[in-house]
Parts: structure tokens; sequence; C-alpha cells
């Protein structure tokens, strides 16, 4: 009986730690991705805290910066990866029993994989709120209209994953490319600073391709940057581009999956 | 998991390996298999006890003991992904830093002998399950080890995959010492007859007759018929030729064939005997 | 010694020839790592042009920073970045294989060339070139010797704080983040000087994560330009070597305690 008991007692100490660890990994992983811009606008600010730059005054950019931390944690996915390390290792073939225009199975399962980020957004709850005091929305207009778009980018982040992934098909050097691709997509969304900061011609461009629907245009509704026709006019748009998108994503698979059943293997 | 030594003098358990000896280690899942593996090889430091590989530790000399002995694992792959099988292969020169007459002798032998040649020059993605392992095998023998250590290399393998590594056979025919284990205590230590005997079902004897006359035998543990194909389940005593006569002498008898007990149903017995102690 | 090189190199030729599979590689990787650099490089223009300064730095100055942490970045990951995937190696049993090999186990990690980082070198080397030229500060035999310290520097500080992170792995069950974690924040943030931000952040980056020394303080001595904010002065961009060595001495204990404690409870 005592084997039992410290038997037991060790598991759940093991269990523990490893869950104390967790813990530790989430709040530094996510930390970083809050306090390090914050220290950014910091010191950028530092001068006048009253500064408004483009319409964007220091307690703008606290919450720019919470937003863009749940936008992040929802859209999260390992399609990438698990799309190229399936077709590298030919373990995809599953995949082709379905009849499907995208890898569907794939795209189900990883819908239910945001219950894994729970504990991220516990963080985010109860550590970030408190220290960003994120201000209120700009309206319950700009509520509802938040909520599409994040919507929107949840799936059009997905599909632009599994492009990335589907290089695979064509490159061995694919990981680079991924890589590079992230971050640039991180950039033109306004992941890594908010898009009002850029020059304007620069904008110009940004405004009409699809990425900004990822990061900057939900959290300038949010914020009541964008209002009313305005608003409804880029909802459209965003939704419009995660539609094209699918159509890509669509055509992409299905050249690839030609392309990879003559390979064999 | 079995291995091939080459060396003298190597305790296991209190156990002596001599050269030349094939032996099986068999245990369940749990049992210590890959703890003990690991140590042999020298992955794994143990906290007590002692190993000697031709005079060598395992995992404090490592460099020097792994230059002498082989790995396949039968679920990893150590070689390339992307590049055909030849420059895995040639990968182990460097690796192992072998001289270069040697290396060329060892890969001619292992090519011929493993069947490599056809593919040779395909990519490692586009191999079989058993291609693969038979490139495996001769990546782990082209530095001319002396042991051999063998991790499952059938699992996984379909019946057809398993002909392709028929140079290998089974165990059963490969292997003259099996030791059984469960949870680090050495259940069986001898050869394979030797275990069957012991642990083994019964040897069954199957008789087709001409006809379906009903068969009625004594001195045996149980006679199932079905139709004219009957099947007598003999005791260890059972004297086989006696017993053949009789039923020659009593019944129309087409053909006899005879089926020993496998390995796979002495080991599931013994095992399912453990259980039940439990 | 010169067994472990010829490994070495040969297992570099072998990871090459894998990538030589898919030709059209090279030009992809190029331009993908040029428009890399150029989202970088307009993100530091756009909040230089919004904020009128950073950091008391003139935008060749801070060209010429973007350019060393590229050229030092691009040069450690054409060597060393295989680390970062020392997680899941360890993750999916991989790792007993090295073990299994007369070689020592962190040059089979680290044998498989990135290729993407030659590119961004290549790239950084250039626009180093010709933000120096921008900067109107003299290209002396001394600043040279400097800046070639400062590469080799900043290689073995990248390749301590990669090499102490993948470690965690040996102790920690899905720590598979860290390094990339690690890897991310470098890209993103140390492309501005380091003075902009705030003290706690630079008391990080300067003592414990020494990313500080691979390319603000030494752009700071090299092209003259102010470290107000700062912990150190400029010439703190000196010592840069020694301070890797440093690194790379506690990373390489570190290590080998990783490689004891997976030996003793093995994965």
């Amino acid at each position: 009986m005592w084997k039992n008991i410290s038997g037991n007692a060790k598991i759940g100490l093991s269990l523990f730690l490893m869950y104390r660890m967790q813990v530790v990994m989430v709040v530094f992983d996510e930390g970083i991705n809050f306090l390090v811009p914050i220290c950014l606008w910091f010191g950028l600010y530092r001068g006048n805290p009253g500064l408004i730059v483009n319409g964007m005054n220091l307690q703008d950019l606290f919450t720019y910066t919470f937003l863009t931390l749940i936008l992040d944690v929802i859209s999260r996915t390992e399609l990438t990866w698990i799309l190229r390390r399936g077709i590298r290792s030919g373990d995809l073939a599953i995949e082709f029993l379905c009849p499907c225009p995208v890898p569907v199975s794939l795209i189900s399962s990883d819908v239910g994989i945001v219950m894994v980020e729970i504990p991220s957004l516990l963080f985010i709850v109860l550590i970030a709120t408190p220290f960003l005091r994120p201000v209120a929305p700009a309206s319950v207009w700009s509520f509802v209209g938040f909520i599409f778009s994040a919507i929107m980018a949840m799936i059009l982040k997905r599909i632009i994953a599994i492009l990335l992934g589907t290089i695979a098909f064509w490159t061995l050097e694919g990981g680079g490319l991924i890589m590079s691709a992230s971050l640039i997509i991180d950039v033109l969304s306004g992941g890594l600073l908010p898009l009002a900061f850029y020059p304007h011609a620069f904008r110009d461009v940004l405004s009409v391709l699809p990425f900004q629907g990822l990061v900057n245009l939900p959290i300038e509704i949010y914020l009541g940057k964008v209002q009313g026709n305005q608003m409804w006019l880029s909802l459209l748009g965003q939704g419009v581009w995660t539609l094209v998108f699918v159509g890509i994503a669509a055509l992409v698979w299905r050249t690839a999956t030609k392309r990879f059943v003559v390979q064999g293997g | 998991m079995r291995w091939n030594l080459h060396e003298p003098c190597k305790r296991l358990y209190n156990r002596t390996f001599v050269q030349g000896e094939i032996v099986g280690y068999i245990g369940p899942n749990g049992a210590g298999k890959s703890t003990t593996i690991k140590c042999l090889t020298g992955i794994l430091v143990p906290t007590a006890g002692d190993v000697r590989i031709g005079g060598f530790v395992p995992w404090k000399d490592r460099k020097l003991h792994v230059k002498r002995i082989g790995v396949v694992f039968g679920q990893r792959s150590q070689m390339q992904w992307d590049l055909p099988l030849i420059d895995s292969l040639e990968f182990m020169k460097d690796v192992y830093n072998i001289p270069k007459e040697i290396f060329k002798g060892n890969l001619e032998e292992l090519t011929s002998t493993l069947g490599l040649k056809s593919f040779l020059n395909t990519p490692v993605r586009q191999l079989s399950l058993g291609q693969r392992m038979r490139g495996d095998l001769a990546a782990s023998l082209l530095h001319s080890p002396e042991v051999l250590f063998l991790d499952e290399p059938t699992i996984g393998l379909d019946i057809v995959a398993k002909e392709e590594l028929r140079h290998l056979s089974d165990l059963e025919a490969l292997c003259q010492r099996i030791i059984v284990i469960d949870h680090g205590h050495v259940m069986f230590d001898g050869a394979i007859d030797q275990f069957n005997a012991s642990y083994g079902g019964p040897r069954v004897l199957i008789v087709r007759l001409k006809d379906l006359s009903p068969v009625h035998l004594e001195g045996v543990d149980s006679v199932i018929q079905d139709g004219n194909q009957v099947r007598i389940s003999l005791w260890s005593e059972t004297d086989l030729p006696e017993l053949m006569a009789q039923i020659m002498n009593s019944y129309p008898v087409a053909d006899f064939a005879l089926e020993e007990p496998s390995l796979e149903d002495s080991v599931r017995r013994i095992y399912q005997s453990l259980s039940k102690e439990v | 010694m010169t067994q472990a090189l010829k490994f070495y190199v040969r297992s570099l030729n072998l990871s090459l020839k894998a990538r030589r599979q898919y030709p059209w590689d090279f030009a992809v990787g190029f331009i993908n790592s040029l428009m890399k650099q150029a989202a970088l490089l307009i993100s530091i223009y756009a909040l230089l042009s919004q904020f009128h300064q950073l950091g008391g730095w003139s935008f060749p100055a801070l060209l010429f920073l973007f350019s060393l942490r590229m050229v030092c970045h691009g040069l450690y990951a054409f060597f060393g970045s295989p680390l970062r995937d020392l997680p899941s190696i360890v993750d999916r049993g991989d790792f007993d294989r090295f073990m299994l090999r007369p070689v020592s186990p962190l040059l089979q990690v680290i044998g498989a060339a990135n290729i993407a980082a030659a590119y961004d070198f290549l790239v950084g080397v250039g626009m180093l070139i010709f933000s120096w030229k921008l900067v109107n500060i003299s290209i002396s035999v001394a600043n040279l010797f400097v800046l070639l310290l400062t590469l080799v520097g900043a290689t073995l500080i990248l390749f301590a704080i990669e090499l102490i992170s993948a470690s965690m792995a040996f102790w920690l069950i899905k720590t598979g983040n860290l390094p990339w974690i690690l890897f991310w924040f470098e890209e993103k943030y140390i492309i501005y000087p380091m003075n902009i931000y705030v003290r706690p952040l630079q008391a990080i980056m300067t003592f414990f994560l020494p990313f500080a020394f691979i390319n603000f303080y030494p752009a700071a001595w090299l092209l003259h330009q102010t470290t107000r904010g700062a912990f150190l002065p400029a010439q703190a961009g000196l010592f840069v070597l020694p301070v890797g060595v440093v690194c790379i001495t506690i990373a390489f204990q570190i290590w080998k305690a990783g490689l004891r404690r997976y030996r003793s409870t093995g994965s």
C-alpha cells in the first residue's frame, strides 16, 4: 500500500513540475510578446507622454499591443509545419482519401487546437489586462465590427498558413522561406508596428493588400479609427480577400496534389 | 532485440556472452529492454552495475566503444531523407573514419549480400520500409563492428517485406540463444528448443483422413475433429512415432502434418502466466 | 581535432547536397532575404520619420546597426542555427543516434548548414559597406580590426545563447519553443538602437542576454554614435570578443551538464 501512495505522490509531483514548467513557458512566451513592445513604446514616447502620432497616443498603443496579443493567440496554428512535415514524410497520403479541394480534415482538427491556447488566454486575462489597461471599444458597433474582423482574421491566417505549408511540395529550403514570409506578413499586417506609423505611400499600398486584415484593421475598428460606412466597407474588403485566398489555396492544393501523387514514395 | 557478438566475455544480469553468439532478447513493454540496450550501447549511464564489451565500459569509453558496435533501430532510420541511399552510406565513411579500401570492400560485400544494387541511387524517402531496413543494416555494418545490436528490426514489416529480409531469417531460425526478461529479472536463458519445450504449448499433429470416420485416441491432450481433418494436441511425453503408427493402423490416413509450438506462442504463454500470478 | 573538422566539412557538404536537389532555392532564397530585410528597414524608417529620432542615431547609423546585426546573425546562423531544432530532435528520440557515433553529438547537431542564413550574410555585408560610406567615418585598419573582432565575438555570443536555450531540452520536456522565442525576439527588436528601450530591458539585453554587444555597442563605438541612456559607454563595443568567450565557456558547461542529465535519465 505504501508503494501505491508513494508511487502516486511521485506522479503527482512530476505532473506538478511539468505543469509548473508549462506555466513558466507560457508566461515567458506571452510575456515577451507584450513586454518588449511596451518597452519600445515607452522609449519612443519618453519625451512626451501626451504625444499623438498619426492618431495614436500611448494608451492607444497599449491597447494595440493588447489586442495584437489576443489576435495572435486565436490565430495561432501549427498547420504550416504539420503540412510541411506531412508532405516531406509522405504521411499526407491520408488526406487524399477525402475528395475535397482543400485539406478540410486538417483544418477542422486545427480549430479544436484553440483549446490548447487556454493557458495563454488565461495569462492575457489575468496578467496582461491589468498591466496594459486596454481601453474599451469606441462604441458597440466598433465592438461588433471588431468581432467580425477578428473572425475573418482567424480564417485568413490559417489559409495563409496552409499556403505556406504547401511550399514544401516544391522546395526543400522551405523552412527559411516560411520564416521570412512570416516576418514579412508580420510587418505588413501591423503586427510589428501599428500601420499608423508607416509612411502614407506605404500605407496606401497596404490598404489594398489582405494582410492588414490580420491585425491592423480589427484593432483600428475597435479603437474607433475606422467607423461607420468606412468600417463596413473595410469589412467587406476583408471578406472578399478571405474568399480570394480560399480560392487560391484550393487551386494550389489541387496543383500540388497532382505533382505529389506523381512523385510517389 | 537481438545481438550478434564476436567478443568474449560480456556479462548481463550476470550473463556472459561469447564470440559468435546470436542472442535474442525478449521482453514485454516496460520490461527494461530499451534501457538495457541504451546501457549496452553507451547512451545511458546506469546507476549501478557494470558492463564490459571487449574490455570497454560503454558509457565511459563512448567514442572507442561506439566504433566497435553497430546499432539498427527498427523504428528510426539514420539515413538522409532526401538524398540517394548511396550518399548516406558514403557518409558513414566520414562518420567512422573508415579507410577507403576497407570501406569499398565492405560496401561491395554488403551491396551484394543485402541486394541493394537496384535502389542504391534512389532517394531514401522513396524507398519501401524493407528497403530502408536493408539500407540501415548496411549503414551499421560498414565500419566492421564487432557487436551488432538490432532493436525490433522487423517491427512494422508485413509478410512480404519480411520475405525481403529472408537473409536475416527470423528469430527462431537465427538465434541460438534467447533471454527472456521481465522487469529486470531474467526468466529464461537458453536455447529456443528448450524454451519451447519448457514453456511452449503442445505440439499438434494434424491428420487428414481419407474418410470421415470419427477418431478416438488416448494418451493425448485433446482431439479436435472437423470433417476429415483432425487436430491432435500432444503431451510432451507422448511418443509420437508410436501414436502415428497407432493411427495409421486404425484409420485411413491421407497424410500427416506436425505443428511445433512457435516461439511467439511460447512467449505469449509465459507472459500470460506472469500476469495471472500478479 | 582534424578528424572532427573533416567530419564537419563532409557533414556540411551532405546537407548542401540535399538542398541542391531543388535548384530554384538559390534565387528564391535570395529574393526572400531581400524582401525580409526591406520589410524590417521600412519599419526602422517609419519609426524614425514619426518620432524624428531613435536614440539619437542618424539614419545611416541605423542602417549600419541593422546590417551589422544581419551580418553577425547570418554568419552565426549558417553554422549554428540547427541548434534551434534540438528540442524537437530530442522529443522525437532522434538524439540517441548521435550518441551512437564516434563524433561529438554537438558537432552532429550543427552539421546541417543553413543556406538561408548565407543570403542574409551576403546582403548584410553589402548594406554594411554601403551604410559605412554614408556615415562618413573612415574605414581605417583599426576600425576593420574592431569589426572583425566584433564578428567573431558576436558569433560566439549568439552561439552561446542558442546553445544554452537548446540545452534546456535536456531538462524540460516541452520546451520546444525557447530557442525560437529568443530568435524572433532578436530578429524583431535588436535592429533598433538599444538605448530607446526602458532601463530594465536594457539591463537584460546587456548583462543577461548580451544581445546589445552584437550590434549596438560596436556600432556606437565605430560610428561615434551616442549611447546616452544605455548602461555602458561606447567603449563597451571593443569588448565583444571577451564577452563572447565568457559566454561560450558558460554555454559549453551547461551543454555538458545537459548531456550528463540526458544520459542518466535517458529521455
